[in-house]
């Protein structure tokens, strides 16, 4: 540790330039271990299952689904809102906090963008395979068409969610591409052979690493996260307006926008934790993605979590301020009917757990953060669970009342969700440079002599 | 019989097979069509025109082979429907209909309007009676041991048999459900004098037979009165559950409702005294628990306190004091087949002076004449070795008699046993001989209902197989070779003279009657001598544990229709309950003995035993269980393969099992036929069973624990009682805060603007209008698989809720179907403009552009949304055939709902277009509107001020469901009104 530092470093271990090139290129480089191996079959055993579930599915019907007349939507839009809710917190970390000049970010900014991506992709497949007739998806796509020409209903939230999540994917993909380019040109110069040197030189762009590519890259950087920055609340703003603009008690609420987009910083950070727990401690990068990394993160958790809890307490406030008997109902309903177990899971997960992290102690035991990050994962879901199944399976009619449980096809698509996400996040540590080499550089400690350590 | 061939095809369709069943050794048929484009709202304005074509339509060509049309039939517009008159004989009681033929295939019955039975009122059963006829299991060709043959075969070798056992001077007897039918009788007295050892007997799968013999003692011959629901003020029913499976519900239905008219001010009191939970009870003002036995004491006491004796009893003070003040206008009916208490029953209605006013029994009613002691004697002739023939028609008594399987046994030893069934049902297994019979479609038959009141069925399609009706095989093996239309005909021929005195000819009384579907006659006066009173024990009050009770439910009745698949999944109006019969408790008993509704009990009387599962039925007389006849039917295997295949998929029933189990060995038979006040063990067997509710919460009241303090009750069904509705007529009906908006009304409906009101006052749960809606609309049924989950897809429904506590239950009834909100919350959710509103207030559904979201279904307060979660299976051809092909049939992943039957709306605006008069009031009547025998239902336009929704909008009993939501749904309800003190001992329970 440096004696003449006001703040700690970023990166530890005395790393030099050529270590950090090293360091970051030789995960690609090098053999794939055993671990990565066994991740990979899991993850990609698990896509299979999905695969096979949604095929089924797809051929067969929505009915393999355990839907029902008056419960339309559970495992499918529940996975939806929380796989674009895992989504936000690499916008968040790679945007916000770089326009914040927060420079901790620099070393789990681009694995957090690649999380962000791959999550997007896994809540994009929900809203197509959820339709009853999948193949005919494009056309909640406005476009000029020989179906009348039939336009699509603007008025529709599912219509808006389109839009949000295709704005989303855009501007996180080009983000994150644009963001890698200059560690694509370190890849394609390290490159020796001819194939890889080919295909990363078409990806880094010609880059020469001249002032002047710098100087316009880091323009464009700072001009995509300020185009990324209101996304961070839009996206998930829409999607909660899938609930919020209906009339069914426990959705139809006005609080959703802001109580959505905490909960989806909130899941998006633990999902980050979890991830880069592993990658760590499998990668060996403990140096770059240090305690002081981890801490911050459970620090913006200790926040979110904090509104989500605030927001679930609105609810119930609303509720019985409102004098609306439905709403009340709905809002016994859900702690103490019979989905109360979920409710129960999501409460204790999602407001107990960030609780921990007021306690340094346990901000610096990455076990326990790894495991409370899990149990914020879990939290998340069951809150989308328990908001769109809880509401919908005791509303207005009681002789339409129904229960909800899940079929193997489910359950299996919801594996598979994972094992997309896994594998695509496994093969991006393998085939992309996970550290931003660039911005780490740019954060080593510099000794007094000017020269880095 | 060559040269006899008269043969109609109605379309190409009907004759599917080639040549080789169209040979001309068929049995002559004819199928007269009234031709003229008959629609029902120019019925009478086209009368005089259908003579005429009817006329030009009775040629005499031979047609030996069924080729498509090469020459148009002038009456036959592709696409455009037409309608004949007949009667359905599915129920029993005979439902009078109009029958929709659309490019030769009968597709939808309705009831028929100008009838003086049913009145337009249609039941469940004969509503759905329709796809037996399409049903591919059918038998149809004649079988001898099971193995086809041809009637050549079968005639010969019947005769033969025939002369044998008549020459050998055994008994040939002809056991037949109830003849009613004039020609039938004919033919039958024509047969027994042929065959001088026949005799007939008259058997009914659920025997009314005590009434008949009551009467018979009292009044000196065996008649079932005519009652008249109508002219009573007061209804007292023992266990009689008249309005939903007692004789003849809809008929009874019709003429209750007329005297509910509560514009009038003046209702009729309903009394149910019961012991299970039945759907008049459900309607009755006030409602009394007794267990059988204790029925028999009432009875009693009631008979008793009438005479003016003293009794104990507080109730049956109240209730004969209430009785005797509506003297001559009051009604005590009794559903228990005992004839000492038919006897009581008597008296009573005698000494109150209602014979022949509120029950006619100068013309009574024909519907039910079987006898429980000819059946008892019959058994004693089998045992005995004297019946050497065994003709069975329209009665299944190896499946009805308590000792069904002893009786199959004995007809073994019968040397000629015939089955005229066209369904492979209990007895057809013990006949030698099958004879099938056609269905009602395709026969002609007369039915005297009431007497002096001809109803009468033609065919409507060509029989399908090579099946000839009852009367004809009779007829041929007697030597009358005469077609199926000339038996009935010409009977009406011979008995013109005496029976019809109109001063018309007969071919005007035929044609008037094959049109209008039924006539009037005079029949020989009936002589009964005058009231001779009996006496009657005291009964003996027999407290012996749990008594069991064996009922008719109103969509399986005796089980007759077990095989039909929409009867199947038309859950029953109380238990909610699809797919299955169940033992239902009251809630008390079944916690004294520790069952829940969901665990299979043992029902166990001496050596008898039954597994089934358990049902705890608020509003159930302790110590009872009642069960449901009808289930457990031969034949109802089938439904192993029905719903959509995939792999969590469990089937309806399992491999070779029914549907439900069979009661009916429970019941006893000593001297009459007893479905009521068995002693029965209960054991439980430590098995659950799953039953498919379609309705799994049972009350508004919110559950205990989950109860807001702002409303413990949802207000949805709207009640008050019939004294404060004197006093208000408003009273009951809240109406929710007044909804401003700051949006300009943007819906303006300039044309029409359809709307719909349910008088739940009147509607008693009978759940006609569901199939009259499943068959209207394609809508499929899926099995009881998905029932269970939750996925029936019935785009009407009837919400059933309870309310009050123990055996003082209240059931409220209330039809929910899409509500045609003018704001309607899933239109705006939609993303591909799938569901839209009308320029006439409907909210549409456009399959072809729903990609199947389910945001739509989700967003709908009312949950009337129905998806397709499959591909539902419409495979079988033939059942194909009963499609609308007016409506879509919906594709898997597609949303679907009531569509207030558009495709009924647009024809009658292009009918009246054409004939360039302005659409009337009730032009247009929905598929659930026009089977409804309540009246319940009424739709019309909102914008039109004199229109009968628009009066009824107006009145004050009219709320929305969810007004506060300011969805504003076009349906709406009118308040339901109980006949009872406002300080009612069975108080309010609903907010």
């Amino acid at each position: 540790m440096d004696n003449h530092s006001t703040r700690p470093p970023q990166i530890h271990g005395d790393k030099n330039l050529t270590d950090v090139t090293n360091d970051v290129c030789d995960i690609m480089e090098r053999k794939p271990t055993w671990l990565w191996w066994l991740g990979f079959s899991l993850a990609l055993s698990a896509l299979v299952l999905g695969l096979v579930s949604v095929s089924y599915q797809i051929m067969t019907g929505i009915g393999t689904w355990g839907l029902n007349k008056t419960v339309g939507w559970a495992f499918d839009i529940t996975n939806f809102v929380f796989w674009v809710g895992i989504g936000h917190a690499g916008t968040l970390i790679s945007a916000i906090l770089f326009l914040f000049r927060q420079k901790w970010r620099t070393s789990i900014n681009r694995s957090a963008e690649a999380m962000t991506i791959f999550a997007v992709i896994c809540a994009g497949i929900f809203p197509i395979i959820h339709m009853g007739r999948p193949w005919l998806a494009y056309w909640v796509f406005p476009y000029p068409n020989f179906r009348g020409p039939l336009w699509i209903n603007f008025r529709s939230p599912l219509a808006w969610d389109v839009f949000a999540i295709g704005t989303y994917l855009t501007i996180s993909a080009v983000f994150w591409y644009v963001g890698m380019v200059p560690d694509l040109a370190t890849v394609r110069d390290r490159a020796k052979n001819k194939i890889k040197k080919f295909f990363f030189g078409i990806l880094s762009l010609g880059w020469n690493g001249s002032y002047r590519v710098w100087h316009r890259y880091e323009t464009v950087y700072a001009l995509l996260a300020g185009l990324a920055t209101p996304l961070v609340v839009s996206v998930h703003t829409v999607v909660s307006f899938d609930f919020a603009t209906s009339s069914i008690p426990g959705w139809h609420t006005t609080t959703f926008p802001p109580y959505f987009v905490a909960g989806a910083v909130f899941s998006g950070f633990a999902m980050v934790l979890t991830l880069m727990i592993i990658a760590r401690k499998t990668l060996r990068l403990e140096e770059y993605i240090t305690l002081n990394h981890i801490e911050n993160m459970t620090k913006v958790i200790i926040v979110t979590g904090g509104i989500v809890t605030l927001s679930y307490a609105t609810e119930f406030f609303i509720a019985w301020y409102s004098g609306n008997g439905f709403e009340q109902f709905v809002f016994l309903n859900r702690a103490l009917g019979p989905f109360a177990w979920a409710y129960w899971i999501m409460v204790g997960c999602n407001l107990i757990t960030p609780q921990f992290f007021w306690f340094r102690s346990i901000r610096r035991n990455v076990v326990i953060v790894f495991i409370l990050s899990i149990f914020v994962n879990i939290g998340m879901w069951f809150e989308r669970f328990v908001i769109i199944v809880t509401s919908l399976h005791r509303d207005f009619l009681p002789s339409a009342w129904s229960m909800y449980s899940p079929t193997w096809v489910e359950i299996g698509t919801l594996v598979g969700s994972f094992g997309l996400f896994f594998t695509l996040f496994l093969l991006f540590i393998r085939t992309m440079p996970m550290i931003s080499m660039g911005e780490v550089k740019s954060v080593l400690h510099y000794r007094g002599n000017g020269e880095k350590s | 019989m060559p040269g006899l061939i008269k043969q109609y095809y109605t379309s190409y369709e009907d004759k599917p097979c080639d040549s080789d069943c169209c040979h001309s050794d068929l049995p002559s048929q004819e199928a007269v069509k009234e031709t003229a484009g008959f629609t029902r709202r120019s019925f009478l304005k086209t009368t005089g025109f259908s003579f005429a074509a009817l006329m030009t339509a009775c040629s005499k060509t031979p047609v030996r082979k069924a080729i498509p049309f090469l020459i148009q039939p002038e009456e036959i517009t592709p696409g455009k429907a037409t309608w004949y008159a007949s009667t359905s004989l599915a129920c029993v009681s005979g439902c009078a209909v109009h029958v929709k033929n659309r490019d030769g295939r009968p597709i939808k019955l309705e009831g028929n309007p100008d009838h003086p039975i049913t009145q337009g009122g249609l039941c469940a059963q004969c509503q759905a009676s329709l796809i037996e006829l399409y049903d591919s299991t059918r038998i149809f060709n004649p079988k001898v041991d099971g193995m086809n043959a041809d009637w050549a075969t079968v005639d010969d070798y019947v005769i033969k048999k025939l002369r044998k056992v008549r020459d050998e001077g055994k008994a040939i007897v002809l056991l037949t459900g109830t003849v009613n039918s004039p020609s039938l009788e004919f033919t039958i007295q024509k047969f027994k004098k042929k065959f001088k050892t026949a005799t007939h007997i008259q058997m009914d799968d659920y025997s009314y037979s005590a009434i008949l013999d009551a009467h018979e003692k009292n009044y000196g011959k065996r008649i079932l009165p005519r009652y008249r629901f109508d002219k009573a003020d007061v209804v007292l029913s023992i266990d009689a559950d008249f309005l939903g499976s007692w004789i003849s519900p809809t008929q009874f239905t019709k003429d209750f409702r007329k005297n509910r008219n509560l514009d009038a001010k003046h209702i009729s009191k309903l009394i149910q005294v019961e012991s299970r939970m039945s759907i008049t009870g459900a309607k009755a003002d006030e409602r009394l628990t007794k267990s059988p036995s204790e029925m028999a004491q009432f009875v009693y006491e009631l008979d008793q306190a009438i005479q003016g004796k003293n009794v104990k009893d507080e109730k049956v003070k109240e209730f004969a004091r209430l009785l005797k003040k509506h003297r001559g206008k009051s009604l005590v009916v009794s559903g228990i087949n005992d004839i000492q208490i038919q006897l009581l029953v008597n008296r009573i209605n005698q000494k109150l002076g209602n014979v022949d006013r509120t029950l006619d029994i100068m013309k009574p009613s024909r519907q039910f004449g079987g006898s429980d002691s000819s059946v008892q004697s019959l058994i004693d002739q089998l045992e005995s070795g004297m019946v050497g023939a065994l003709l069975i028609s329209d009665t299944n008594p190896v499946y009805a008699l308590p000792n069904g399987s002893h009786f199959g046994k004995l007809m073994k030893s019968v040397d000629l046993t015939i089955s005229f069934s066209d369904k492979r049902n209990e007895t057809f297994d013990f006949c030698q001989i099958t004879a099938p019979g056609l269905h009602d479609m395709e026969s002609w038959h007369d039915a005297e209902l009431t007497t002096g009141l001809i109803s009468m069925t033609q065919p409507v399609i060509h029989p399908y197989g090579e099946n000839r009706s009852f009367r004809k095989s009779l007829s041929v093996w007697i030597g009358n070779q005469q077609d199926e239309r000339d038996l009935v005909r010409n009977y009406w021929i011979k008995v013109f003279k005496t029976r019809v005195k109109s001063g018309k000819t007969f071919a005007r009384f035929w044609n008037e009657l094959v049109h209008d579907g039924f006539a009037r006659v005079s029949s020989s006066s009936i002589n009964l001598t005058s009231f001779k009173d009996q006496s009657i024990p005291k009964p003996i009050f027999k407290s012996n544990g749990l008594e069991l009770v064996v009922f008719q439910s109103s969509q399986m009745g005796t089980g007759t229709h077990a095989e039909n698949p929409w009867l199947q999944e038309l859950p029953d109006p109380v238990t909610k309950v699809a797919w299955d019969n169940v033992a239902s408790i009251s809630p008390e008993t079944g916690e004294s003995i520790g069952i829940k509704t969901g665990d299979v009990i043992s029902i166990q009387a001496g050596k008898k035993s039954v597994d089934l599962p358990a049902l705890l039925q608020p509003g159930q007389r302790k110590n009872t269980i009642t069960v449901a006849m009808g289930y457990g039917r031969k034949g109802t295997e089938r439904f192993h393969d029905i719903g959509p295949d995939w792999f969590e998929k469990v089937p309806t029933v399992k491999k070779g099992e029914t549907v439900g189990a069979s009661i009916m060995p429970f019941l006893s038979m000593n001297g009459s036929l007893s479905y009521s006040g068995m002693p029965v063990t209960v054991k439980k067997t430590g098995k659950t069973w799953d039953l498919a509710f379609s309705q799994t919460y049972h009350s508004l009241e919110n559950p205990k624990n989950t109860a807001p303090a702002v409303m413990p009750v949802r207000p949805f069904v709207q009640e008050t009682t019939f004294d404060e509705y004197k006093k208000d007529p408003s009273a009951g009906s809240h109406h929710g805060h007044p909804v401003t908006t700051m949006w300009s009304d943007d819906h303006i409906y300039e044309g029409y603007h359809w709307g719909m009101a349910l008088d739940l006052s009147a509607c008693t749960g009978c759940s006609s209008c569901i199939i009259g809606c499943q068959v209207e609309n394609n809508v499929p049924v899926v099995g009881k698989d998905e029932v269970l989950r939750k996925r029936d897809m019935a785009w009407l429904r009837l919400d059933r809720y309870y309310s009050g506590d123990g055996e003082d239950v209240d059931v409220s009834f209330q039809a929910m179907m899409c509500q045609h909100c003018d704001n309607a919350p899933c239109e705006p959710v939609c993303p591909v403009l799938a569901t839209v509103h009308s320029s006439e207030g409907l909210n549409q559904q456009v399959y072809n552009r729903c990609v199947g979201t389910r945001f739509c279904a989700n967003n709908c307060p009312y949950k009337v949304r129905r998806f397709n979660w499959f591909d539902y299976a419409h495979d079988d051809v033939m059942e194909n055939m009963v499609l609308n092909p007016d409506v879509t049939v919906r594709s898997r992943g597609v949303m679907e709902k009531c569509s207030m039957c558009i495709q009924r709306i647009q024809e009658a605006k292009f009918e009246a277009k054409r004939l360039g008069l302005p659409l009337k009031d009730g032009d247009i009547q929905l598929a659930c509107e026009q089977s409804c025998p309540a009246d319940a239902i009424v739709f019309g336009d909102l914008n039109d001020p004199e229109s009968r929704i628009s009066q009824m909008v107006n009145s004050e009993r009219h709320y929305h469901v969810l007004e506060d939501l300011n969805v504003a749904p076009t349906v709406g309800y009118l308040t339901n009104v109980r006949n009872r003190d406002a300080s009612g001992e069975m108080g309010e329970h609903h907010g």
